[in-house]
This record gives structure tokens, sequence and C-alpha cells, in this order.
């Protein structure tokens, strides 16, 4: 039992069997009337106590973190246990809007203190020219939490693309602004805001994607024959015609192998093109020759948000490479190579458009955020080729790209925990982050069924012959894992 | 035991309960509220007074969640509610009309008192600073005047009567305070801020030398006030509204082929302008835009009101905005040719007083003409809204108006130690007490 249960058991025990009398003149209340009344409050007290576990009372306040950060603070009442009452968890995402992300709210039921903050950068993903950019609120973050008494311990947590931006972020704290300004990267960090950058005691990645960049790389259009002319399209290379083996009704498909070897090889070399083309850009603003400004410039890369083979393909990326621990709908947990239950979700109605295709950057935020080399000796060394295979995706230089998980999780030694979405498509990418992963101390684990966002996939289930409610309270197994986690005595 | 004492301990548990269990029972503010895609903060008065006056708090782009009005006007004993719209942080994305949608859910949230916090709300006025004053006076014209009013087909861009991003039967708020409004992105932000030396928007860094404002030729001067001829400045007004008129004629040659289908893309495309942020002619040449053109109030330092004089600006000219012009980062927009023709783009034959006003929804001039609430206009007198704000105030339709320049303030709400007439120490104290007692005396 926890210490405030068992005071509270304590007191109670003690009111009930030896409440001092202070007054014996007073007539005495009968035992029968006495012992409901003593009942019903011991109840009550049981109720608060057992808040800590589960559906603690959470007061959130806003905070003020400058510099454009704004975040929700939440803290349950009564705290958890004492192997939660000490740790505070912060999250942010690299564009999108956290501030009542699933991670603090289901946390904060369970006990522990959450920061959730948007920064800068929310609602503009293309605004930012790395994550460096970002660091100023993480850090003002994580140094709210410890200054709140008796938070000592900081967990960082990334969803999605804020997996791989925390993992820059803690790389970069343990390891100086070195770590993302070497001579591998294709632009150095800006280093302006992360000098003594403190560090979190542990991170968490939730379904995380391998990094901005080679998410831009994996949606690299490269049908599109000319830069200018987004609309002329190579049906050849074109992943949403129907003759390659896209369905337009369903936005699934099955590509032959010479199709899918053509298409990632065309993809790569666009890819490598639009690099080429911003580091000249990048050469004249560094060397003030023939500079429209001295600063920066604009890039626009059209084609370059919803091409990605394996979103309509489900039999790519489909499960991981070795057995790995699945938390299974019925509550046991098993060790298999785990497969993916996702439906097909191809883009072919966005990916003709400017809204849904167009990065609207400048060479600094193309070269610093969403470009990523693939290896260069493609064709020559097959293990090593860009690649999406059922169980891989190959051929990706990381290290090109300071926003790449796996380059930067080896900067990373505190506590990891992984934990991929089995109704999504990162169950594979997220075990090469593990692999990459410096800690000592490194747990992965899978939710079947849950989605991106962490709820049961309902149609992934009928689509497979099974109720609908098959993968059950996905969101809760969840956190209840991360919670177990967390607790286990690690921090 | 005692009934007595059996009361005393089932006190004490209940206070012990109330207090372990309900700790958000004395409730902390500000409090966080999402309002659809819009955030916000919610401000109440430090004291336990039930207010019955609330004040909304919008810019455009920028986070005001913690602006000063929100706790200075709280602590004056209002309901303040800060609101971040859709397009917080993000200004290549903005459509103007939108954020009508964000002010309207602020209104009911206090009106309906949605959170349970704004009981007894009786009047709801709009705080609209800078760029927040389009905002709000875009708000309420259409408010009070209709769809129709955003919908004509004078202007660039027309506002929605349908579907989820419809402007009809938006809630009019019962006053507005104007904190030196500008005048609409398009005015302030692209039509006077352009450098007009620009001839092929291809290459920005080639500039005509006769319409360039930062030659010594032209009356350029690097360390200090610049002075400019008649004759430059005229071609310079002009230079900068034939510039922008052929940028709209592009983005709508644009419009025109994605309408047609024959644009590689079928909805918006890049609209990318050089040298069009920071390129003020007033702002080396304080001499422009420097004054009222008739006497009004002056909210001194000392907290009195001078009537009796034509009131000029105190500011000081800035030479650096020559670098900031060639810059990429401070001196381009790197918009989309939506965002450009609903938040940057209006029709002129000279930036300061050749403008059509109403070519644009994001312009306080043509907004204020359809509104009849009471507005307060102030204006801070180090900075060069001076004018345009007696502008607004002269085309306001409301019969309750009032216009007050505040001595000394800049635009970023601290006084101008550096500016002549000073010390302007209380000027931000009596502004915030003049808005207080505007409100007070009328609501």
């Amino acid at each position: 039992m926890a210490p405030f249960e068992k005071s509270i058991g304590q007191l109670c025990v003690f009111l009930i069997n030896g409440m001092p009398n202070f007054n014996d003149e007073e007539p005495r209340m009968d035992a029968k009337v006495l012992r409901p009344i003593m009942t019903l409050i011991f109840d009550c007290l049981v109720i608060v106590a057992s808040l800590g576990v589960a559906g603690a009372a959470v007061t959130t306040t806003y905070v003020n973190l400058g510099g454009g950060g704004t975040g929700l603070l939440r803290v349950p009442s009564p705290l958890g246990s004492g192997a939660r009452s000490h740790i505070g968890i912060f999250t942010t995402h690299p564009s999108a809007s956290f501030l009542n992300s699933p991670i603090c709210t289901e946390l904060a039921n369970r006990g522990y203190v959450t920061l959730c903050a948007d920064n800068p950068f929310s609602f503009n993903a293309l605004g930012y020219k790395g994550y460096e950019d970002h660091a100023p609120v993480i850090k003002a973050g994580i140094n709210y939490l410890r200054s709140i008494p008796g938070i000592s311990r900081i967990i960082i947590v990334g969803h999605s693309m804020g997996g791989p931006l925390m993992a820059f972020y803690q790389n970069v704290a343990q390891n100086d602004a070195a770590a993302c300004q070497g001579v591998e990267k294709l632009i150095p960090c800006d280093a302006t805001n992360l000098s003594s950058l403190p560090g979190a005691d542990g991170l968490i990645l939730l379904d995380s994607h391998l990094g901005d960049a080679v998410a831009t790389m994996t949606y690299v259009d490269p049908a599109i024959r000319n830069e200018e002319h987004p609309g002329q399209r190579n049906a050849h290379l074109d992943m949403f015609d129907p003759r390659n083996g896209y369905d337009l009704k369903t936005n699934s498909a099955a590509y032959s192998a010479d199709f899918k070897k053509r298409y990632l090889k065309a993809q790569a070399e666009r890819n490598e093109d639009l690099i080429e083309a911003a580091l000249k850009e990048l050469s004249k603003i560094v060397n003030g020759k023939d500079h429209l400004y001295p600063d920066d410039m604009p890039y626009n890369v059209a084609g370059a948000n919803a091409a990605r083979l394996w979103q309509p393909d489900i039999s790519l990326l489909k499960q991981s490479k070795e057995p790995r621990l699945l938390l299974k709908a019925d509550g046991t947990d098993v060790m298999q190579v785990i497969s993916s239950v996702r439906l097909p979700s191809g883009r072919a109605d966005t990916a003709v458009t400017f809204a849904g295709s167009d990065l609207l950057l400048t060479v600094r935020r193309f070269l610093g955020a969403h470009a990523v080399r693939t290896t260069k000796d493609y064709n020559q060394l097959p293990d090593e080729d860009y690649n999406q295979l059922p169980d891989d995706i190959t051929g990706i230089d990381y290290a090109s790209s300071a926003t790449s998980t796996p380059s930067n999780i080896q900067g990373v030694t505190v506590p990891l925990l992984i934990v991929v979405m089995g109704a999504h498509y990162f169950i594979r990418p997220d075990e090469i982050i593990l692999s990459n992963a410096a800690s000592a101390d490194k747990t992965y684990a899978a939710v079947e069924g849950a989605t991106h966002g962490f709820t049961p996939c309902t149609a992934c289930a009928t689509a497979l012959g099974l109720p609908s409610t098959y993968y059950g309270n996905t969101v809760k197994r969840l956190f209840d894992y991360v919670d177990d986690w967390l607790s286990a005595g690690r921090f | 035991m005692s009934a007595k004492m059996v009361l005393l301990w089932a006190t004490v548990f209940g206070l012990l309960f109330a207090l372990i269990a309900s700790p958000s029972s004395a409730q902390d503010f500000p409090t966080y509220h999402q309002l659809g895609p819009a955030k916000a903060t919610l401000w109440r008065p430090p004291t336990s007074e039930t207010p019955h006056i609330a004040i909304v708090v919008v810019h455009r782009t920028a986070n005001v969640l913690n602006a000063p009005f929100c706790s200075e006007l709280s602590n004056r004993g209002f309901v303040l509610l800060c609101m971040n719209t859709r397009f917080d942080n993000n200004e290549s994305q903005v459509i103007f009309e939108q954020m009508a949608l964000d002010v309207k859910a602020g209104i009911n949230f206090l009106r309906q008192n949605q959170s349970g916090l704004t009981p007894g709300i009786t009047a709801v006025i709009l705080l609209g600073y800078s760029g927040g004053g389009p905002t709000m006076s875009f708000y309420q014209a259409v408010a009070e005047a209709g769809v129709g009013f955003c919908q004509d087909p004078q202007k660039l861009t027309q506002c929605d009567s349908s579907g989820p991003t419809s402007l009809v039967g938006l809630p009019p708020a019962d006053g507005i305070v104007f904190g030196d409004a500008h005048p609409g992105n398009p005015v302030i932000g692209m039509l006077r801020s352009n450098n007009p030396a620009v001839h092929n928007e291809k290459h920005p860094e080639n500039l005509r030398p006769r319409l360039n404002p930062y030659d010594p030729a032209n009356g350029y001067n690097p360390d200090g006030l610049s002075t400019y001829s008649d004759a430059f400045k005229k071609r310079y007004f002009e230079g900068q509204s034939d510039r922008l008129n052929k940028l709209i004629a592009e983005a709508q040659d644009i419009q025109f082929r994605i309408a047609q289908g024959v644009y590689p893309y079928p909805d918006n495309a890049p609209f990318v302008i050089g040298r069009s942020t920071a390129s003020k002619l007033f702002v080396l040449d304080t001499s422009i835009l420097h004054s009222t053109e008739k006497p009004q109030k002056l909210l001194k330092n000392d907290g009195t009101i001078d009537d009796t004089q034509i009131v000029e600006s105190v500011r000081l000219p800035d030479p650096t905005i020559k670098q900031t012009d060639e810059t990429f980062n401070g001196g381009a927009r790197l918009l989309t040719v939506k965002s450009f023709l609903s938040t940057n783009a209006i029709r002129s034959t000279n930036s300061i007083d050749g403008i059509d006003w109403c070519s644009s929804n994001n312009s306080v001039v043509c907004n204020v003409r359809e509104i009849s609430v009471p507005v307060l206009f102030t204006a801070m007198g180090a900075h060069y809204f001076i004018r345009d704000t007696e502008i607004h105030y002269e085309n306001a339709a409301s019969l309750d108006k009032d216009f007050i320049v505040i001595a000394g303030l800049l635009h970023s709400l601290t006084p101008c130690n550096a500016c002549p007439g000073g010390p302007y120490n209380n000027s931000l104290k009596n502004f915030y007490d003049l808005i207080r007692d505007w409100i007070n005396a009328r609501f």
C-alpha cells in the first residue's frame, strides 16, 4: 500500500476504534448509530485514497513557458504512490498542438505530474529549420517541472513526430551541440539555443517517426518530371496510377516487384536531386555570390507530402524483424513477430494538390528539417539499398539529418521505452530505433490493434472478421504499460 | 462517543475530503480553454467579485494567451478571454475571414457561460491591439451588417455564407477598444512596407535607383533621420501601389488558371514576395505620418488629457530597416495565393492617401463604417499609427466614439525613454486606467 493510502487507513482505524472522548459528561452515541456514520466516512476516504491509482482529481493550470511556449500543467490529487509522485512528464510535438494530448491526461490520471506544451511552431510544420528551434520550449518545460517541489525525475515523451524531436533534444542535452553539427550532416544545426540544455532522466517514444527528414524523403513523389510543373506526371512512376497497382476506390495498392524497385530508385534519385539543388543554393547564400538574400531563400518542394509507397500497399513495413512483446487485447503479453493490422491509407486525392503535397520551405528549412540522403551505392549493395520490404526499410543515411531518430538515439543513454501501435506502420521503424539505442535499459512493446492515435482500430477488426470491439481499450492498455514501466523503480 | 464529537470528527473529515478531493474548488486563474481550433486563457479579477463585463483579446497570428492586457485589465475588475486564433504561428496560412469564427466562439463562450466560470456576463467588449484591430473590426462589421458586407464583389476575397466557415449569424459584441490598431495587414504589412525599387519579382536584389529608399542620393541617412523630397515621396508611394497592384494581378491570374484547371495545382499556389515587409518610408523619415490633422486628445504622463493641440508622434527614426529589407527572414514573405489575397492585398493608387479601403476585408477603415456600438480608439504616442487611428475615428459610424493618443508609449507597450518630451513612466498605467474608465462609464 502506498504511504498516503496507508496513512489514511491508519487514521480511520484509529478514529473508529479509539477516538478519544473529550467530554465524558456528554451522552455517548449508541454504537449502532455510530458505526454506519463512521463506515460512510471511511468509505469516502477509501475512495479518495484509491484515486492515486486511477481517476485522480486533476488540476489543470495554464503555464506561460516564454518564447512562444504555452503549457498545461496537470497535477493529480493525490499524487500517485511513492514511485510516481516524484516524476514529472513533459511532452510537445514539432508542429501539432499537444496541450490536451492523452499522454498528459492519461498519465495525470495515473498519478503523475504532467506538462503538455505547444511551441512557436505548433500549426506551422514548415516554419522550423531544425529541432534546435524547439529546444528553448523543451528546456523551459523541463526546468519548470524541476522547479516543482517534490519532482526530482523528468521523463520526456515523444509521440509520432514528437519522437524524433525528443530524441534530438536528449542527444544534444547529453552530448552538446556537436551532436548535430558533424560533417556527416547536410547542414549543421544552429547552436544558438543549444548550450547547457537540461537533460531528462528517461525517454519514452510512442509510435515514433524515424525523423522529419525521413518522413519527407519517403513522401517525395518521383512521378513529378519537372519541378516547375508538378502537374506533369510520369505515369510509369505514378504510384496512384491504377495501371501500376493502385485502387482508387479503396486507396489500397498491390504493386509489382518491378514497380516497387523502379519507384524507390526514382524516389531516391529525385530526393538526391532536391538535396543537391538546395546545397547549391546554400553555397551561394553562404559565399555571397549570385544570391537573392544574404541569409536564406525560398525553396518550394512540390509533391513531397503524399506519395509514400507503404501507405496503400500494406504488405510493406508490415511486421517486426524479431519477436517482440505484444500487449494483446485479451490482457496477455506474448513475445512474437508482430504484424500490423492496419488498413491501406493511400492519398491519391491529395497527392496532386498544393495543400496536400507541396512543401513551401526555404533552403535552410529544407536541408535542416526535411532532407536526408539515401545510401549512395544504390543497386550495388543489395542489403544496403534504399528499399521498403515487409519487415524492413533500408538504405537510409540517417546520420545525414539531425532529425533522424536512429542516429540521435545513439547518443541517448537514459532509460528508454518504445511502444508502437499495432494498427499503424511504425512497428519495424521503431525496432530500428531500438537497435540503435545506446541505453542499457531499453524496452520495446506493441499495443495490439491500436491506431497511431492510441485508440482501437475498430475498422481493422471488422476487416479481419472480428468484432469491432475486439481490440478493447487500447488507450488503457498503453498507458497502464507506460505506468508500470515508469513506476517499476528505475527512476 | 458523544454526538457532538461525531459531528466534530465528521466535519474534520469533510474538510479533509474537500481538501484532498477537490483541490480546484478554489479555481486558479488563468484557466485554459480549447475553443475549437482556437486556444484561450480565461482571467478573472483577484477579488471575489463577479464581474458583468468581459473583454475578448485576439490578434491574428500572435500568441496573446499571456498578453499584458490579460492581467492588467483583469486586475482592474474585468473578465478577460485572451485567444489565439486558428492561425496561431502561421502567417502563410491565414485566411483572414475565417478568424471571425474564433471571435464568435469566444463571445459565445463568455455569454453562454460554457465553462461555468463566467456567470452573469452582460456585456462583451472586443479589444483589438495592433493586428487585432483589423480582426475585431471585421468581426463586428459582419456581425452588424451581415455577410453581404464581406461578400461585396468589390473586395479581393469574399467570406463564406454556407458550410463550416460560414459567417452568417455572428453575435455582435457590445463595444470595441482599439489599441494602436493598424489599418490592416494589406496596408501596413504590404502596401506601405514593400520596396518599390524592386522591378523583377524573381530578382528582388536588383533595385531601381530612382525608387531606392536606401540610396543617400534620394535622402537616406544611415545614421539617423532621413529626409526625402516631396517628389521622391510621391513617386515612392505611387511606386508601392504599382508594385502591389501588379502582385495582385499576378495572384489573380494564378487563381484564374487554377479555376480553369490549367495550373499545376487545383487548389492553391506558393506566392513569395521579396523585400516586402520592411521598407516603410515613414520609419526612415518621421515627418511622414507624424501627427493628427486636427486637435485631438492626448493622455499625458501626469494623467491629464489635453485636447487643444495637434498631436505629434515623438517616435525616432530607424535606419536599420535597410538591413532587414535585404534579408529573407526579415524582409520577405512566404505566402500562398490565397493568404496573399485574403490577408495582404488591397488596391490603391498611392500607399498613403490613395487607398481603396473597401477592396479588402482586412481594412479597419472600411469595417468601422459598419459599426454602431461604442468604440474607443487609442494610439501610441511614440509610434506611427496616430494619423491612421484618427482616420479610423473619423470613419467610425458609432455615435459613441472617442479617440485618445497615449503620450510616449511605444507600440510594444513600453515607455519610449529616448523619445523627446518625456518622461513617460506613467503612460502605461494611464493607458490601462483609461480603458477601465471608458468601459465602466458605458457598460
